[in-house]
C-alpha cells in the first residue's frame, strides 16, 4: 500500500495552511511529521486521512482514490487528545475499530482475533475489563492505539500520541508504534518531541509555514541550519554507544516568521 | 472472552419487551368504568358491536398502543439524541422537533379547526414538525457543526414558545386558552385508533432511521474525526437522525402533547446496563420508553386524583427530581 499526496493546497479562511505539499509514503516505514506549531502538521495528517478534504491537490492510495469503508478498512486514525464520550469497556472500545468491517450482528471470528492480537500488541490485555476514564493518560493512549491497530489496516497515521504523556509512556508508544512498522504496517506519526523522532522514525518530513522544507532521514533532517530556521531553536547533540541523540538545547534569535501567505499573493 | 465481546443486549432488550408488553396489557385492563375483557375481546374479535367491544377498541385499546408507541418513540429519540450530540442531558426535544409539533397542534386550535375534524390536531402537529425539519437543514444542513444543530434546536423551540404565548395571548376566549393549555400538558386520553393508523406508519420509518444509525453512534463516542476515519459520513448520519427523531417525535407530540422527561431519563437509566454503548441504548431506550409511558399512564387512572392528571405532568413529577439527582452526580464526577 502506498500513499500519494501530490500538490496538497489548503486554505482556513485567507491563510494559507499547505501550499502545494508532496508526500509519498508507504507500507513497512514510519515517517515522523515534524514542524513548528502552525506549520499545518495536522491539517496534512487529516488530509491523508481523508478527514478533509484539500482545496487543492489529490490523495491517492495505490493511484486510486479511495473513501469511506474502503479507505477506513486499509488506512487507521489515531485522533489527537483520545476523545472518548461514554464509560465504555476497554475491550469494547478496542472492538470499535472492528466497524470498517462489520457493521451489525454480532463479531465474527476474524473480529475476536482481531481485537486480541490488537490488546495484545499495545500491551493492554490486562487492562481489557476496566472502564477507559479510569485509566491514566498512558494507558488510555495505549488502548486508543489498540483500537487503531484492530481495524487490521496498512497504513496508520497517528496526531501527537505522545504529546500529553509521562516520558515512561512516550518511550513505550513510540516503541509500540516502532515495532508495527517493522511488523510490516506504514506509519505517520506527527511529532514535537525531535529527540524522540530522531531516535525512532525510520524519515523526518519537516513542515515549516505549509510547505514541506525536508524530507529525508532523521540525520539529515535536523540539521543545524533547518532546526534554526523552522524551529528558532539549537540542537545539543551527543552519542550513546552507536546511537546518535538530539536534544533541543537553547533558542536562536534568528526564526523566520515571514507569513507564507506573503510570498503568495 | 467470546461471549462477553458479544454480551448481547438481546436478554435486556427480551425482559423489556415483555415488561412493555404487561404494562399494555395493564393499561388496557385498566379504567373507569368495569368491564368484562374476555366478553369485550370475545365480542370484539367475532365483529360484535356490544357495549364492552366498543369501550376496548375505542376507548382501551387505542390509549394502550399509542403508549406503546409514544414511548418507545421518546426513549429511542432520546438514545439517539444523546448518541449524536454525546450529551447525557439531551432530549428528543433539543432540536425544536417537539417544540414546532405542538405549536402545529396549537394552530389547530386557535384556527378552530381542532373541532372541524379529529385527525386536526395530530396532522397540525405533523406539519409543524416538517416544518421544523425544512428550518433545521437550512439552518444546520451540510458543512454545519453539531454546535450549530444545537443552536438551529435552541432558536426553533424559542421560537415555536413564542408563537405558543402569542397564541395563548390571543385566544378568543378563556375556553379555547385552557384548551390549548390542557393540550400542552400531553394526555393519551380519549385518542382512536385512528390517531394510531395516522401516526404508526411514520413512528415506524423514523424508528428505522435511527436503529439503523447504531454502529455510525457506536463510531461517534470516539469523536467525529474518528468516526470518520472508521469509514461513517456524519453529514448523513445528521441528517438521518434528524429526520428520524422528526417522523417519530413529531407524530408522538402530534397525538398526545408535549410528554417530558422520558427521553432524557430513560436512556440515562439504562445505559449502565449496555455498558455505556450508544448504539446498543438505541432499541433498549425504546422499550424502556414504552414501558416509562404507559406505567405513568396507568398511574394517571390509579391516582385518586381526579380530574385525572394529564400524563406529561405525571412524567414531570418523575422526570424533575431524577434531573437534580443526575446533574448532581455528573458534578460530583467532574
Amino acid at each position: 500500500m502506498r500513499i500519494e499526496a501530490r500538490n496538497i493546497t489548503c486554505r482556513a479562511g485567507r491563510r494559507l495552511i499547505l501550499d502545494g505539499v508532496d508526500l509519498a509514503f508507504g507500507t513497512g516505514e514510519m515517517v515522523g511529521l515534524i514542524g513548528p506549531n502552525g506549520a499545518g502538521k495536522s491539517t496534512l495528517l487529516r488530509i491523508l486521512a481523508g478527514l478533509r478534504p484539500p482545496e487543492g491537490g489529490t490523495v491517492t492510495h495505490d493511484g486510486n482514490r479511495l473513501t469511506g469503508r474502503d479507505l477506513a478498512r486499509k488506512l487507521a486514525f489515531l485522533a489527537q487528545g483520545g476523545e472518548v464520550n461514554w464509560a465504555l469497556r476497554v475491550e469494547h472500545l478496542v472492538a470499535l475499530g472492528r466497524l470498517p468491517h462489520r457493521r451489525f450482528g454480532p463479531p465474527g471470528t476474524d473480529d475476536l482475533r482481531a481485537v486480541e492480537n490488537a490488546l495484545a500488541a499495545a500491551e493492554v490485555t490486562e487492562l481489557r475489563d476496566r472502564i477507559v476514564s479510569t485509566l491514566s493518560g498512558g494507558e488510555r493512549m495505549r488502548v486508543l492505539l489498540a483500537r487503531a491497530l484492530a481495524v487490521e489496516a496498512a497504513i496508520l497515521l497517528a496526531d501527537e500520541p505522545v504529546t500529553a504523556l509521562d516520558p515512561y509512556h512516550q518511550l513505550r508508544v513510540m516503541e509500540l508504534l516502532r515495532a508495527q512498522a517493522d511488523g510490516g504496517k506504514g506509519i505517520v506519526v506527527v511529532l514535537h518531541d525531535l529527540t524522540l523522532a530522531h531516535r525512532f522514525c525510520d524519515r523526518l518530513v519537516l513542515l515549516d509555514r505549509g510547505r514541506i522544507v525536508a524530507d529525508a532521514s532523521p540525520r539529515e533532517v535536523l540539521s543545524d541550519a533547518r532546526t534554526e530556521a523552522a524551529y528558532g531553536v539549537r540542537l545539543l547533540r551527543g552519542r550513546t554507544g552507536t546511537e546518535e541523540y538530539v536534544l533541543p538545547w537553547e533558542r536562536v534569535a534568528a526564526r523566520n516568521k515571514q507569513d507564507p501567505q506573503e510570498g503568495n499573493s | 472472552m467470546k461471549a462477553r465481546l458479544a454480551m448481547p443486549a438481546a436478554g435486556l432488550n427480551a425482559a423489556l419487551a415483555v415488561l412493555a408488553v404487561l404494562a399494555c396489557g395493564l393499561s388496557v385492563a385498566l379504567g373507569y368504568a368495569p368491564l368484562d375483557l374476555g366478553q369485550a375481546l370475545r365480542d370484539a374479535l367475532a365483529g360484535r358491536e356490544s357495549i364492552e367491544a366498543l369501550v376496548l377498541t375505542e376507548i382501551r385499546l387505542p390509549r394502550a398502543v399509542l403508549g406503546m408507541l409514544v414511548g418507545f418513540s421518546l426513549g429511542l429519540t432520546g438514545a439517539a439524541m444523546q448518541g449524536l450530540l454525546r450529551n447525557p442531558l439531551a432530549e428528543p426535544g433539543v432540536i425544536g422537533i417537539s417544540g414546532m409539533a405542538a405549536l402545529g397542534a396549537v394552530a389547530m386550535f386557535y384556527s378552530g379547526l381542532a373541532g372541524a375534524f379529529s385527525l386536526a390536531l395530530p396532522l397540525g402537529g405533523i406539519a409543524g414538525a416538517l416544518i421544523a425539519t425544512i428550518l433545521l437543514f437550512a439552518l444546520a444542513g451540510r458543512g454545519a457543526s453539531m454546535t450549530t444543530l444545537i443552536l438551529a434546536g435552541v432558536a426553533i423551540n424559542s421560537f415555536a414558545g413564542a408563537m405558543t404565548s402569542l397564541a395563548l395571548n390571543l385566544s378568543p376566549n378563556p375556553y379555547a386558552a385552557t384548551e390549548i393549555v390542557f393540550w400542552l400538558m400531553g394526555s393519551l386520553a380519549d385518542r382512536s385508533l385512528d390517531h394510531v393508523w395516522l401516526v404508526l406508519p411514520l413512528m415506524l420509518a423514523g424508528w428505522g432511521l435511527m436503529l439503523a444509525a447504531a454502529p455510525a453512534l457506536d463510531a461517534l463516542t470516539l469523536g467525529e474525526d474518528t468516526a470518520t476515519s472508521l469509514g461513517f459520513n456524519l453529514m448523513r448520519l445528521r441528517a438521518q437522525l434528524v429526520l428520524g427523531a422528526a417522523l417519530a417525535v413529531g407524530s408522538a407530540v402530534a397525538v398526545t402533547g408535549a410528554i417530558g422527561f422520558v427521553g432524557l431519563i430513560v436512556p440515562h437509566l439504562l445505559r449502565p446496563l449496555v455498558g455505556h454503548r450508544a448504539g446498543r441504548l438505541l432499541l433498549v431506550s425504546g422499550f424502556g420508553g414504552a414501558l416509562l409511558v404507559l406505567g405513568a399512564d396507568s398511574l394517571t387512572r390509579l391516582l385518586p386524583v381526579r380530574p385525572e392528571l394529564k400524563l406529561g405532568v405525571v412524567t414531570a413529577m418523575i422526570g424533575a427530581p431524577f434531573l437534580f439527582s443526575l446533574i448532581w452526580r455528573l458534578r460530583r464526577e467532574a
